[in-house]
């Protein structure tokens, strides 16, 4: 009886199947615009997916990574870093440096050209200089003008002296000298990060709050221009035939044809040639394990720390106890078991391991060694019990560790948790809060103890030895020590390499180990997979990172 | 007459609730703690307070408030705060239009693959179509759709690519936008949650109309079984059906926020989602305000058109 309708219902599904195979039909033949693997190979094109649309391609800005991977590409400073890694004149052909070490001269190239022809000038090197911290442009990055130590800076960004009074002048059209408060001896890296750029005077004023937004006013002076930017979907950059150095360049187009965020969808991205290079989380590196991928890692230059509220009333106020939880927690066991991507290391100082000594080839760590015993709960027992005879007490209160809501957060704080009540023998309450959340919570002071992080500005030991300084806005924990103090300023102000890296040794010491007012206790390590047969990505701890500037695709293709 | 008065009682009261919902986002992001400029690195407290007198949060809340509201009412929704330079109204303006798109791609084929599904169970009540049929309801409705979309997204693109050779530039690709083909994973993949509720709502309405009186009669008047289904069952079964369309399409173009995100898609969604874990105060706001508006005009206009179709319904103005 319902036989006359069962046709209908099918033509209906026909029709539908007809509408959707004719629409997927007409995309893949008319509308495929993306290359494949050995296409790009051919071409020398790089695919990489930053997983977001940057949200400054503004130097003076920009201060997150996806922007900053960009700007390096599109840009270059007076110095610039090559396929090492190593510091090496950019912009600027020569650099040289008064006998005080207080005054920097840099003499612009001739040959250094913007993406539309126009010569790079020293004014505009002064340019951005100034606007960096002008307080109008309310730069999150001002301070590493003061960092650099430029005459003024603190000063103009507190506007208690207007901004051309910055010790940062063109003397002419390729002459540019800085002067400093301080002889800074890491002053030139600096001069390579993306805070340094250049800018066009002339762009700026034309676009307004619009600079740097669109293709128009995105005109930059480095190995690769900005084609294509289709907002929160896909940017392209090809190499620039006007960048002075263009012949050290292989590749010749580096884009982003999708920006997908998920880590899974990402992995499949890579999986189907939609990105050369995938960065790979604990679930993704089994995967990858599982598909026989060539895994490769790197420090992503990120130092991890329990930060101790250390303001008087609170339980950590006590060094006893400070010091109970640094040597109680065991951070290989952390490493090899709970972390466990490779790459990872353990952390004792707060300086990462590749931060530079004082000679060229050294290190800060090879200068500087810090380790100690921990895991040792028996030590660190003894610590508690002195603590509690000291204040007459049974038992330690049971106390607080804040932490974000992800789920390695989460995983995480489960550890430590586990841990430090062995510790401390008490209850220890996990404060599992989303990321604004937990940062407002850590500006309040309310914690007891936070998983902290921290990734570097410059590469110098200081970029992580001034945050435990006392008027230092990031110090949570409130950390307060004069010979801290002393001997970190007394670092800023040294023109010897080897007498800085010693005072920071102390004060690390200091922070560490005497007054443990952090436990750092992991140095990030990343995962990554590079398409077959794609050479010389640099992993970059400090600066754009990924460097795709002399990647290249190498002569035998991939065999699968 | 009496529409027109209906329609501008209705804008009318949308006014009221456009204010209520602005005023209640309002208190509630400015609730939450850390505001737009707390970051993993703190904002040095000069240029901190530089960067507050820039988006105006250096005022007293009320005026903050009172701005944001004579701003909004005055069709400006402000900056972003994360995407330096980006203006809330060309957020919209540049993203609606995608997650619309696929959300209007995804409504139309759920809706035609739910009425027939629907139908079909309810013809063959009890039948091997039914139960699949109420199983992929149960499945669509209770599982969410970003687990569907993982899967598509594996089984439909990622397996046959590697796995079975396929030309990656003739097939689907895992996740991107600006080819046709990347209509089609993100819109079954939200399609499916239409499906089901469809399905089983058109099948209810069916099984219920098929014992009404009107159907009796028809059928003792020996009415034609095809003409007895269309212009009896169907004809009133597919009423309710068409009342939550509307809903269904601001629910389903306003992006799913996860749906985005795994397939690489510059929409809604994704702005909002983003907004809401940088406490993007304007974006929050603009968004919330434009769905809000958006969900009142469709559902005025699907009122109006219910009321069009069925003379029983129509509202004393």
């Amino acid at each position: 009886m319902f036989l006359p309708y069962a046709p209908r219902r099918s033509s209906l599904a026909v029709a539908a199947s007809f509408a959707f195979a004719g629409l997927f039909a007409f995309s893949a033949n008319a509308f495929a615009q993306q290359k494949s693997q050995a296409e790009r190979r051919a071409a020398q094109e790089v695919y990489w997916n930053p997983g977001d649309e940057p949200p400054s391609m503004d130097p003076t800005k920009q201060a997150d990574s996806v922007s900053g991977a960009w700007l390096t590409h599109l840009f270059e400073g007076l110095m610039t870093t090559d396929k090492n890694g190593d510091m090496v004149p950019g912009a600027a052909e020569k650099m040289s440096v008064s006998a005080d070490g207080k005054t920097y001269t840099f003499t612009i190239r001739k040959n250094a050209k913007w993406h539309d022809g126009k010569p790079v000038t020293a004014q505009d090197f002064e340019f951005a200089f100034k606007r960096l911290v002008d307080p109008a442009y309310a730069s999150e990055y001002s301070f590493i003008a003061e960092t650099a130590q430029i005459v003024n800076a603190t000063e103009i960004i507190g506007k208690k002296l207007p901004t051309d009074q910055l010790g940062a002048k063109a003397l002419n059209d390729s002459t540019f000298e800085v002067k400093l408060k301080n002889p800074v001896t890491f002053f030139p890296s600096l001069m390579a990060f993306n805070t340094f750029f250049p800018i066009r005077k002339d762009l700026v004023e034309k676009h307004g709050d619009k600079f740097a937004t669109n293709l128009e006013s995105l005109v930059g002076n480095g190995p690769f221009k900005l084609v294509q930017w289709q907002k929160e979907a896909s940017m392209r950059m090809e190499k620039a035939p006007t960048y002075w150095n263009a012949k050290a360049i292989k590749i010749t187009a580096l884009e982003a044809p999708v920006m997908v965020k998920d880590a899974g969808a990402s992995y499949n991205l890579f999986r189907t040639g939609g990105t050369d290079l995938v960065g790979l989380d604990f679930e993704r590196l089994k995967l990858a394990q599982k598909d026989k991928l060539a895994i490769k890692s790197h420090s992503d230059g990120a130092v991890f720390y329990l930060q101790m509220n250390t303001v008087d009333g609170k339980l950590f106020s006590n060094v006893k106890l400070r010091q109970a939880l640094s040597i109680g927690i065991n951070r290989r066991e952390y490493i090899n078991k709970i972390s466990a991507i490779p790459g990872d290391k353990p952390a004792f100082g707060v300086i990462p391991d590749y931060m530079p000594g004082s000679k060229k080839g050294s290190t800060y760590r090879k200068e500087a060694p810090l380790a100690f015993k921990d895991g040792d709960l028996a030590k660190a027992k003894s610590l508690v019990k002195e603590y509690l005879a000291e204040t007459k007490q049974a038992k330690v209160p049971s106390f607080t560790l804040l932490t974000g809501d992800s789920s390695t957060a989460k995983r995480d704080s489960e550890y430590f948790q586990q841990t430090l009540s062995k510790v401390f023998d008490t209850e220890v309450k996990v404060d599992s809060v989303p990321f604004k959340t937990r940062l407002q919570k850590m500006r309040d002071s309310q914690f007891d103890v936070v998983a902290a992080g921290w990734g570097p500005d410059y590469l110098d030991a200081m970029t992580f030895a001034d945050l435990f300084m006392q008027n230092n806005s990031n110090n949570h924990g409130q950390f307060k020590d004069s010979k801290y103090d002393e001997l970190i300023l007394s670092a800023q102000k040294s023109a010897d390499p080897a007498e800085r890296i010693n005072l920071i040794k102390q004060a690390e010491k200091i922070l560490i180990v005497d007054k443990a007012a952090i436990a750092a206790y992991h140095q990030r390590g990343r995962a990554y997979v590079l398409a077959n047969g794609l050479t010389g990505v640099r992993r970059a701890q400090v600066g754009g990172d990924p460097d795709f500037r002399f990647a290249s695709w190498g002569g035998a293709a991939a065999k699968k | 007459m009496r529409l027109a008065r209906f329609i501008f009682k209705r804008l009318l009261l949308a006014l009221v609730t456009l204010f209520t919902l602005f005023t209640i986002t309002f208190v509630l992001t400015r609730a939450v703690p850390g505001d737009p400029l707390v970051k993993t690195k703190e904002i040095p407290e000069e240029t901190r307070r530089n960067l507050e007198a820039r988006y105006g949060l250096d005022k007293p809340l009320f005026e903050q408030y009172l701005l944001a509201l004579k701003n909004t009412a005055s069709g400006n929704l402000g900056e972003s705060f994360r995407t330096i330079g980006r203006e809330v109204n060309d957020i919209i303006a540049e993203q609606f239009p995608v997650s619309a798109s696929i959300g209007l791609v995804a409504v139309v084929f759920g809706t035609f693959v739910g009425l027939g599904l629907g139908i079909a169970a309810a013809l063959y009540r009890n039948s091997l179509i039914d139960r699949a049929a109420m199983f992929l309801c149960v499945a669509g409705i209770s599982l969410p759709s970003f687990l569907f979309a993982y899967m598509f997204q594996y089984f439909l693109a990622v397996y046959p690519l590697t796995e079975l050779g396929v030309d990656p530039q003739t097939w689907l690709r895992p996740a991107g936008w600006g080819e046709l083909r990347d209509y089609i994973l993100p819109s079954f993949a939200l399609s499916l949650g239409t499906i089901a509720l469809i399905t089983r709502m058109m099948r209810s309405q069916m099984v219920e109309v098929s014992f009404s009186e009107y159907v009796k009669t028809a059928k003792a008047k020996g009415v034609s079984t095809l003409r007895l289904l269309f212009l009896h069952q169907i004809r009133n079964a597919i009423m309710p059906v068409v009342s939550i369309l509307g809903p269904l399409v601001v629910a389903v173009m306003g992006g799913g926020l996860i749906i985005e995100n795994i397939f690489g898609i510059p929409g809604l969604g994704k702005a909002f989602l983003n907004s809401i874990t940088n406490n993007d105060y304007s974006v929050i706001m603009g968004l919330t305000i434009f769905f809000g508006g958006f969900f009142i005009i469709v559902n005025l206009i699907t009122d109006v058109l219910y009321g069009l179709i069925d003379p029983r319904i129509r509202v004393n103005a």
